[in-house]
């Protein structure tokens, strides 16, 4: 067990492709810690690295303290979980588990009673002697955790061993992995970019984008406190609402106008810089659980209003798609998470900045009677609604 | 559905294939049927069933001609066939896995060179390499025809394997890397059998050529008994009329080893061929 270090790591590619930038983090002692963010954000790199199957251009890596820049993938004591297992197609299962302890040229007794542990551990005793290529989805995904932990290395990297899985699979094996590294307490470094699998699993999560880390902390602190709009946009589901609005003072206190609607900010919404934005446009963005019916809170909250377009109702809540007359935050940042998503999802913010209204979902109770066509209002939690800068893209706290 | 499960259409066309498979067997019949004829009859009625059948020409072919009999010429070339195959498969591979994986610019050009080696006939430089071979003690043994071809065919070896290896993910080998596996370990334990497929195309191509070939061996063997089949065959032409009962008979001999060997491994043969890399 030990803990990884990155100290000011780069990763340039020979036709100058910078890949990761400046890395500075420390995953401690027995975390798992999950790297995520959009496609092409450098997580799997950063991954590589460590197994050292990637050359760090420049800063120091440590694995227990050791600076491992130079030595190499099999002296590094780490393990790893390919995106699509890389099993080895022409041996069994029980050869593919024994591989990393033939490889270390065990005795063949000692390998066998650690393959046989493992394989009861996975409950995998039954498909020792088939191959790869006989075996499920779920199943083969334990062979490649087998052939992982068999060997009780210092470190798992994990590289999206989930994604090739369908939906309930995905959740099973989700807690099954989670109960085994906690069981283990080996330190692991888990790369996604299913923003679910991030907050259930991880002990802290690290977001990157472009190979820059944009926040670093406990799922929570990353929900509740986004560092910038990037976070606030690619955590949660359904996204963030981002409201362009500019800030002014009003009556006793500050207000923010979006679109022709004043909103007068109770002082618990309001934090220290905010003021220094009077006059300003920013970025107000709350979250869709934060949107509720009116009749649910008291007078007191901000209210906006909107045109209902479309109500889905999940059983437990409605989610309710307000049509607001007011213009959608369009950064680089969210185009971004926006192309991550779908191509369509980009042509829709487009078409809302022509049409100079968007669409804010709200979280209403399952049974608030809300139609589509009608004008709605939605009450809005003060405490939870969030300020960023426009041109930095960054938190006003 | 009716007992009979042809229509005209499908009859007539069925038949016709199979007149054109029989066009395919013409050969074996003529050459089957002229190696138990006595010599005459071969050529006054070659396409005629044998009168009188006689298996005696097989035993004579089986003799050979002065030259050693087919049996050692047979030995010979199972010998130089199965050495030189064993040797372009255990270099070629791990010479194009070098090639493919690790080459960067300077693996291009000696693939480059490899590629130049399949293109550019052998036969301009057969004299200097007789004189060198001599000169080495290579001339007339098994030795020399296995460094031979083991060095002609290589280039398309290397080529062949290349190809695949470069197609093949990196995945596997990673993974050994990071289960900590060194380099000998991950291309004999991991690629090697992975390569299966390429392994089985380049044996049976590159056996066939060498079984087959006749100006080598009658270049490098001639006048020793180590001389190989085609050769042996050869050797029942002479300066004025060839005894082609006994030519095709032993041609019959040679082609028999090759026909046994694709009848037991035809399964395994079309599943390296088709097999392809299944995770």
């Amino acid at each position: 067990m030990a803990s990884v270090t990155f100290a000011r790591v780069d990763k340039i590619y020979p036709d100058g492709t910078r890949a990761v930038s400046g890395l500075d983090l420390e995953v401690s002692d027995g975390e798992l810690m999950v790297f995520v963010g959009p496609s092409g954000c450098g997580k799997t790199t950063v991954l590589r690295m460590v197994a050292g199957l990637e050359e760090i251009t420049s800063g120091e890596l440590r694995i227990g303290g050791q600076v491992v820049n130079k030595v190499e993938p099999r002296q590094r004591d780490v393990a790893m979980v390919f995106q699509n297992y890389a099993l080895y197609p022409h041996m069994s299962v029980f050869d593919n588990i024994a591989f990393p302890l033939a490889a270390r040229r065990l005795p063949k007794r000692e390998i066998r009673e650690r393959v046989t542990r493992t394989a009861a551990l996975l409950g995998l005793e039954e498909h020792l002697k088939r191959r790869p290529r006989n075996l499920s989805g779920g199943q083969r995904q334990r062979v490649a955790m087998g052939r992982a932990i068999v060997r009780q290395p210092q470190v798992f990297l994990m590289d999206e061993p989930l994604s090739n899985l369908d939906a309930k699979l995905r959740v099973q094996m989700r807690v099954e992995i989670s109960r085994l590294q906690k069981q283990l307490g080996v330190t692991t470094i888990y790369v996604t970019h299913d923003q679910v699998e991030a907050m259930t699993m991880g002990d802290r999560i690290a977001l990157l984008r472009n190979g820059v880390l944009q926040q670093l902390g406990t799922p929570q602190e990353l929900y509740n406190r986004p560092a910038n709009l990037f976070a606030a946009t690619f955590l949660g589901s359904p996204a963030m609402n981002l409201f362009q609005a500019t800030i002014r003072k009003g009556g006793d206190g500050l207000a923010v106008d979006i679109g022709s609607q004043c909103i007068p900010l109770p002082s618990i919404a309001v934090n220290g810089h905010l003021s220094e934005y009077v006059g300003r446009r920013i970025a107000v963005g709350v979250r869709p659980e934060h949107m509720i019916e009116p009749s649910a809170v008291r007078a007191g909250h901000p209210r906006i209003r909107g045109e209902v377009v479309m109500v889905e109702t999940l059983g437990s809540e409605r989610l309710v798609h307000l049509r607001v007359a007011a213009e959608p935050v369009v950064t680089d940042d969210l185009l971004e998470v926006a192309r991550d998503v779908d191509v369509a999802t980009v042509e829709a913010l487009r078409d809302e900045v022509r049409e100079g209204a968007m669409v804010a979902v709200a979280r209403f109770d399952a049974d608030a009677a809300v139609s589509a066509g009608g004008p709605q209002e939605a009450a809005i939690r003060p405490d939870k609604i969030h300020f960023f800068d426009l041109e930095t893209g960054m938190a006003i706290r | 559905m009716g007992l009979f499960r042809y229509s005209w259409r499908t009859f007539l066309r069925e038949m016709l294939l199979l007149a054109l498979a029989a066009l395919w067997w013409l050969p074996f019949y003529i050459l089957t049927t002229t190696s138990v004829k006595p010599s005459s009859e071969g050529f006054t009625s070659p396409f005629q069933l044998p009168g009188h059948p006689d298996l005696g020409i097989y035993a004579q072919a089986w003799q050979g001609s002065g030259n050693g009999s087919l049996g050692q010429a047979l030995e010979s070339s199972l010998i130089i066939t199965i050495g030189s195959v064993m040797a372009l498969i255990a270099l070629g591979s791990s010479a194009a896995y070098v090639v493919a994986r690790r080459g960067g610019r300077p693996g291009n050009v000696v693939y480059l060179l490899f590629v130049l080696g399949i293109i550019l006939p052998y036969q301009l430089g057969i004299v200097p390499l007789y004189a060198a071979f001599r000169r080495l003690g290579l001339v007339g043994n098994y030795a020399g025809m296995v460094l031979l071809y083991t060095g002609l065919l290589m280039p398309l070896t290397v080529f062949l394997y290349t190809g695949f290896v470069r197609a093949l993910p990196r995945d596997y080998e990673e993974a050994a890397q990071v289960d900590g596996a060194g380099h000998g370990r991950i291309f004999f334990r991991v690629v090697f059998p992975l390569l299966r497929p390429v392994t089985g195309t380049v044996a049976i191509l590159t056996g066939l050529i060498i079984w087959n070939d006749f100006f080598l061996p009658l270049v490098f063997l001639s006048g020793t008994a180590y001389i190989t089949l085609p050769v042996a065959v050869y050797s029942f032409v002479g300066e004025y009329g060839a005894q082609w009962n006994l030519i095709f008979a032993a041609v019959a001999i040679s082609i028999l080893p090759v026909l046994g060997f694709f009848l037991l491994a035809q399964r395994q043969l079309i599943r390296s061929f088709g097999g392809g890399i299944k995770g």
